[in-house]
């Protein structure tokens, strides 16, 4: 167990190309499960690869339990790591998968066999030493992985894409799983995936990576409410994002082109005449009956353009003047809403959140917020 | 609830109806099979049907391959004190395995240094190494005589193994190459990640998964090597005649029979240690292990 960090780390693959990680600094502390999400090609199996030490960053430091293991090689550095087609040996049994590790720190197979069973164990598959990796179903293999990278007890764990390959349902038994097994084994870990409902449920912190660099850093559900940008307010769940220019700070007004949102809470460097972007996430929104008074917060006069059924709850198109509107509604109210059915939509102060990125009405001059979020 | 148990009285024929019902399957598998196993039998027959006729005029009394059919053993007892055919036959052993063991080691080095060092090269390095295969070997072997002599190496044991071992190399590459790609580096980061050492990495995961095609690839060198007679008539060093050299010697003076024993013999042992191998291969686990490279060039 350990804490791992990096410290403005740099990552070019070749001296022509774009850096993949640009100036990325994370922390992640002892026995925490800390989730990187960013689209495919942000540099999250790059990050894994310089933690793993098969990557040497050109700059930067890659510090483990506080000391630098920049140069020590991957054999030496004590992570257990996950692979995205979760590399098992296809030509050893489970028990000899697990046992690896073990034997290259000198096991004898006959000492191995109760640290393999208890590993075996704690991943839910126990008694399958003598099988095949090709004997196992996806969701087997992934525990295997697992158990293999765990054998050792090391300092973190790391996992690329691990629930990637799986369909939905055992996906969803994973995360659990996964969370359950971290925090038996009680080992700090990192998960990097593309998948935004995966690293929310896992991580105990979260972290957005957008082109190599932090976008956002926090708790899920923070992060989640609280996006700093209009990139992790889409990236993550759907947003409806509307645009607006702030009138008055305390209390604040803000003019979306018609439509007053009132009430909300503004950036802390938003002055009258800034341009502001206004997040409302999906299933935020009330609905009301047509007619009833405005509230603080937004009220949206809106017309039905589609409604479709997903399980539990009904993901609703709706015009209105301030253009598409997404409203997830409760599978009991999706029968309500035909086609051309007008509401009214209301989204209380506190439902709604004011993006950090604004453009200056002095400058004109767009600021995204960048750097690590508490 | 209802069809299931109403079925078995009001349909006395429920069995045959299920019987019925998987009838249609097997029509469809069984549709166009005739065709096929024509085809097959007609390919095989092209194949098989002059070693099966060598096999017989083997044991035939005839010098002339005329019937009828006299049962004989005398041509295995005119192979035996036929000293010309069993040093020839001693010598193409002798270099087809040198020549298959040099390819294995330097084709399977080479393979790894296309595919893990050179990279981005390897496409260039895959591409001559197939262009050299498409190289005629009657041509190839004129050429590497003219080099030879005009570099004063001249016709020689030494040349010989170059020439054959140039011709062999390139299989076993190319088919270690196709592997190693397959196969990609994970695995050994995994092994890495876990404690073992590069090379440790590479003995304990890499090899034993590339030994099928390793095995595959030194099969293929051999018999490639046993049957090169272009390279073998241009550089072997003079007297010293391969197996297919003293064939061709024999067939031009006159064909005598012991060579149909000879190859009745050879057919035998190839025919043995294939079905040796993939009995080897076929055992559980077995699949997993070096002897199942025998799959991919017999099975």
């Amino acid at each position: 167990m350990a804490d791992l960090r990096l410290d403005d780390v740099w990552l070019s693959y070749a001296a022509d190309e774009p850096a993949v990680l640009r100036g990325l600094s994370i922390d992640v502390a002892d026995g925490e499960f800390y989730a990187m999400v960013g689209p495919s090609g942000s540099g999250k199996t790059s990050i894994l690869k310089v933690l793993g030490g098969f990557l040497a960053p050109d700059a930067g430091r890659v510090l483990l339990d506080g000391s630098d293991v920049s140069g020590v090689p991957p054999e030496r550095r004590d992570l257990g790591i996950v692979f995205q087609s979760y590399a098992l040996f296809p030509h050893l049994t489970v028990g000899e998968n697990v046992g690896f590790g073990l034997r290259m720190r000198g096991m004898r197979p006959r000492e191995q066999r109760g640290e393999v069973a208890r590993l075996l164990e704690l991943v839910g598959l126990p008694g399958l030493q003598a099988r095949y990796p090709d004997e196992l179903s996806g969701g087997q293999q992934q525990r295997v992985a697992l158990a293999r990278a765990l054998v050792t007890r090391p300092k973190a764990l790391l996992l690329d894409e691990p629930l990637s390959a799986l369909d939905r349902k055992i996906r969803q038994e994973m995360q659990g799983e996964l969370r359950r097994i971290q925090r038996e084994a009680g080992v700090t870990a990192i998960i990097v995936t593309h998948d935004q409902e995966e690293a929310l449920a896992l991580g105990d912190r979260l972290m957005v990576l957008d082109a190599g660099e932090v976008r956002q850093e926090g708790r899920p559900s923070w992060v989640y409410s609280h996006p700093r940008n209009r990139f992790v307010a889409t990236f993550l769940g759907s947003a409806n994002l509307l645009s607006g220019t702030v009138e008055a700070v305390e209390p604040s007004r803000i003019d979306l082109g018609g439509p007053i949102a009132d009430g909300l809470a503004l950036p802390d460097d938003a002055r009258a005449g800034d341009r502001v972007t206004v997040c409302v996430r999906p299933e935020r929104w009330r609905l009301a009956a047509v007619g009833e008074p405005r509230d603080a917060g937004v009220t949206l006069d809106a017309t039905v353009r589609r409604v479709q059924l997903s399980g539990q709850v009904g993901e609703a198109l709706l015009d209105s003047e301030l253009g598409e509107l997404a409203v997830t509604v409760l599978s009991s109210q999706v029968a309500e809403l035909r086609e051309g059915t007008s509401v009214r939509l209301h989204a209380r102060p506190r439902e709604i959140h004011v993006l950090d990125e604004l453009e200056s009405a002095a400058s004109g001059a767009a600021t995204a917020a960048t750097g690590p979020a508490r | 609830m209802a069809t299931t148990t109403e079925a078995p009285t009001a349909h006395p024929g429920a069995d045959t109806a299920l019987d019925a019902a998987d009838a249609p399957r097997r029509s469809v598998r069984r549709r166009g099979r005739p065709g096929w196993l024509a085809w097959l039998w007609l390919v095989l027959g092209i194949v098989y049907t002059p070693v099966a006729v060598v096999i017989v005029l083997s044991f035939n009394a005839s010098r002339y391959g005329t019937l009828p059919f006299q049962p004989t053993t005398q041509w295995y007892a005119a192979l035996a004190s036929n000293d010309a055919l069993i040093a020839a036959t001693g010598r193409s052993i002798v270099l087809s395995t040198t020549v298959a063991l040099a390819a294995a080691l330097l084709g399977t080095a080479l393979a790894l240094w296309i595919v893990r060092v050179a990279q981005r090269g390897a496409t260039v390095f895959t591409v001559l190494l197939t262009t050299a295969i498409t190289v005629p070997w009657l041509i190839l072997a004129v050429a590497m005589l003219l080099v030879a002599n005009a570099v004063g190496l001249g016709r020689g044991l030494g040349l010989l193994f170059l020439g054959s071992l140039a011709v062999a190399l390139p299989y076993v590459v190319l088919v270690v190459v196709a592997r190693l790609q397959g196969l990609g580096t994970e695995l050994e980061d995994a092994a890495r990640s876990l404690g073992a050492r590069p090379i440790t990495a590479f003995r304990l995961v890499t090899l034993p998964l590339i030994a099928k095609a390793v095995l595959g690839g030194t099969l293929l060198a051999f018999v490639i090597t046993f049957n090169n007679f272009p390279i073998h008539f241009f550089l072997a060093p003079f007297g010293y005649n391969t197996l297919p050299m003293e064939i061709y010697t024999f067939v031009l003076s006159g064909y005598d029979p012991d060579i149909n024993a000879l190859a009745t013999v050879l057919i035998g042992v190839a025919v043995t240690v294939g079905l040796v191998l993939l009995a080897v291969a076929r055992r559980r686990g077995g699949d997993r292990t070096a002897a199942a490279g025998i799959e991919e060039v017999w099975g």
